[in-house]
């Protein structure tokens, strides 16, 4: 049985195909047509599943959308309702949207495609119910509690369900327009970064501030109950209305207008951000210790671009919240689009379900891969110098070598990444032992905020010797502190007020034997890297540590700022020829900086690429 | 302009008819959780697959005229079923809404 999964129209377009249960490919859109976030029909996404599995469209059992629109209308509708003469930026932008692009599913698809699978029908699946399935389907549990946090699916923002065996089902929830994403969202934006793609910055912000608002979010922005439900004070919200997230009543409390975006970032947005982490992980520990308790459950799966708040996710292991967590790496809006395939295989077509030791997400490699012939004939196309390595093992050793003298690796290797993170497939890579290397990592190389944080991979077997927990997290979702006895004596607060708010001295002190990849409050966020799941990977790393006595390389992803990650090839070579990375490997292809010949960039990049 | 007259006729109307949709923070309960099963936006059926997008929109009227909002959802829905077409039959669902209100 063929099931195509589709997520679009809302922010991260996406296709996924399983066959028989085994998922064979999944890849966001924004991956082919360079836009990040691209929310259209994925198309392209939908064409390279097909190709993957070697089939067309007319072979597909099912095609599945990840969304009810029909009930997205209805609360849509409530919405207008709700404001009364307010609704008129909502009636004139957003839902005429609405009704052109996600009621017309089914016609988008079946104008590119002429039919919707063998029965040229469309089936829709529940926002939510897509998040819980691919949390649930992919994990290594027969049985577990099931928690799906995001901004707003149809009218659900938060749903506790159970699962077992082929069979799930949601429990409870929580409805728009209270919303922990939206929540997290607002502070985002009022604190001068955009909406979703700044969401990760705001969380990198937070270990500089003080969560000194806390109180004063919990006296009036948000009502948390003992079983981790919670309301918002809509008072404080303008999402609903369609253009802002916030507006006059938050600046009071904050006492002064939201920060403007790409200015200075002073001590209240550091100290919001660390009071909005706190409330964050506050709901999702209640949430998840409920969800636990009512299903009475060992396990917990996760999915919903909350699950993304890896720190949240860290907390729940290190509080003794949860012993067993296994988290969707596609948690965002495109993860639906595998869900609502797998809700379709076992949950409506009743196949059984199978539970390995390992979960059924394949490392989360589940892109496009390119051939060493396909890499080949790119390099001679455009005689672009390199040298080829039969042996990997020798690629492996010359790489680490040059990682281990400080160079920046943009490595491309085998199947591209389905989620938002990079976990060594497309990755740019470089020595955690380095000072400056974060700094130098943000400005030269990603040409992004040099505050930001960057992660290590780290072989498995390894993890104990340099982080405090002793889980895996192979997906790179759990933060977790580096061990006491690598720390460094460090003084946030003080270094932060010696330097006046500065962020980049405080950076570059060291807070570890691994300070590129330690956090100003000695977190991580965690990627363990196992020879099964990615051996090219694993080596890469086990000759690093021959040379450098570390099993630990940074791992960013594979772009720069506003960029998608790379896809192709081609994508690689632009992204290396762009910014001040050294040396680029294609596959078993090495190409390095010094030898390549001037790049004429015909597109302006700074301009092809919105600052997200 | 997006169809303006109509708009100002449903700002009007929703103006007069406003009223609390969205719950509002209550201190003096203990949890707000909604039972999934109680929700009137997403009864069980609501996510069965159907045979087709409309065929499924059919079903979904079915259902919701057998609810209290009987009237409500069975005009506004049956107007959605030709708003893929016609763009100003979602207005009438929407004034239709508001009037139900
Ligand atoms: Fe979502």
């Amino acid at each position: 049985m063929i099931i195509l999964g589709i997520s679009a129209l809302y922010h991260d377009s996406a296709a996924a195909i399983i066959i028989n249960g085994d998922i064979i490919a999944a890849a966001q859109e924004e991956r082919f047509t360079r836009k990040k976030h691209d929310n259209n029909l994925p198309i392209n996404a939908i064409k390279y599943c097909f190709e993957a599995a070697n089939i067309s469209m007319i072979d597909v059992d099912e095609v599945v959308y990840y969304d009810n629109s029909l009930l997205t209308l209805d609360r849509f509708m409530s919405n207008v309702s709700e404001l009364g003469n307010e609704a008129d930026f909502l009636l004139e932008t957003k839902y005429k949207g609405l009704i052109k692009s996600r009621l017309s599913i089914d016609k988008l698809i079946r104008n590119e495609f002429a039919v919707i699978g063998k029965k040229d029908t469309l089936s829709v699946c529940e926002h939510h119910i897509s998040h819980a399935a691919s949390a649930f389907y992919p994990s290594p549990y027969e049985s577990a509690a099931i928690l799906t946090i995001d901004g707003v699916g149809e009218w659900a923002t938060t749903t506790i369900g159970i699962g077992h065996g082929n069979k799930i089902e949601i429990l409870k929830e929580i409805d728009y327009p209270h919303s922990l994403g939206l929540l997290y969202s607002a502070f985002t934006s009022f604190c001068g970064f955009k909406v979703n793609s700044g969401d990760y910055k705001f969380m990198g912000l937070a270990p500089y501030g003080e969560p000194v608002y806390y109180d004063l979010l919990k006296e009036n922005v948000i009502d948390i109950k003992q079983d981790g439900s919670y309301r918002l004070n809509m008072e404080f919200f303008e999402f609903h209305k369609g253009s802002h997230m916030t507006g006059r009543k938050m600046e009071e409390l904050f006492g002064g207008p939201a920060r403007e975006i790409e200015s200075k970032i002073t001590k209240r947005e550091m100290d919001i951000a660390a009071s909005v982490q706190k409330i964050t992980e506050e709901v999702v520990a209640g949430l998840a210790r409920y969800a636990l308790e009512l299903t009475k459950e060992k396990n917990l799966v996760m999915a919903g671009g909350v699950a993304l708040n890896c720190v949240a996710n860290g907390k729940l292991i290190k509080n003794g919240v949860v012993r067993n967590l296994w988290v969707q790496p596609a948690a965002g809006d495109a993860g639906g689009a595998l869900g609502c395939a797998l809700y379709s295989y076992y949950q409506i077509n009743n196949n059984s379900r199978k539970v390995g030791v390992k979960d059924s997400q394949k490392g989360s490699y589940l892109g496009p891969e390119y051939s060493s012939e396909e890499i080949g004939e790119f390099l001679k196309k455009n005689n672009y110098t390199s040298q080829f390595y039969d042996d990997k093992k020798e690629l492996f050793r010359d790489v680490a070598g040059e990682i281990s003298k400080g160079k920046v690796v943009g490595w491309f290797n085998g199947r591209m990444e389905f989620g938002p993170r990079a976990l060594g497939n497309r990755s740019i890579l470089g020595n955690p032992m380095d000072t400056e290397m974060q700094s130098k990592l943000n400005l030269k190389i990603k040409y992004r905020e040099s505050f930001r944080p960057f992660a290590p991979s780290i072989l498995k077997e390894k993890y104990s010797e340099y982080f405090e927990c002793n889980i895996e997290s192979p997906y790179m979702l759990l933060c977790e502190n580096v061990v006491e006895s690598r720390r460094l004596p460090f003084n946030r607060e003080e270094l932060m007020k010696t330097h006046q708010g500065d962020m980049l001295p405080v950076v570059n002190t060291a807070r570890s034997d691994v300070p590129a990849i330690t956090h100003v409050d000695y977190s991580a966020r965690i990627q363990t890297v196992s020879e099964d799941t990615n051996p090219d990977y694993y080596h890469l790393i086990k000759e690093f540590e021959k040379i450098t006595g570390c099993p630990i390389l940074i791992n960013t992803s594979f772009n720069v700022r506003g960029e998608p990650i790379v896809c192709s090839p081609e994508d690689a070579y632009k992204c290396f020829m762009r910014t001040e990375m050294d040396i680029l490997v294609l596959g078993n292809y090495v190409l390095k900086k010094t030898e390549q010949r001037k790049f004429d960039d015909i597109d302006d990049w700074r301009k092809e690429y919105v600052l997200d | 302009m997006f169809l303006t007259k109509e708009i100002e006729n449903i700002k009007n109307k929703v103006t007069n008819n406003s009223k609390n949709v969205f719950p509002i923070i209550d201190k003096s309960t203990n949890s707000y959780y909604i039972n999934y099963s109680d929700s009137i936006h997403q009864k069980e059926s609501c996510c069965e697959y159907c045979s087709d997008f409309l065929e499924f929109k059919k079903e979904l009227i079915e259902l919701w005229s057998e609810s209290d909002n009987k009237i409500f959802y069975n005009d506004v829905l049956s107007s959605i079923m030709q708003v893929r077409d016609d763009e100003e039959s979602i207005i009438e669902a929407i004034q239709l809404y508001n009037y139900m209100m």
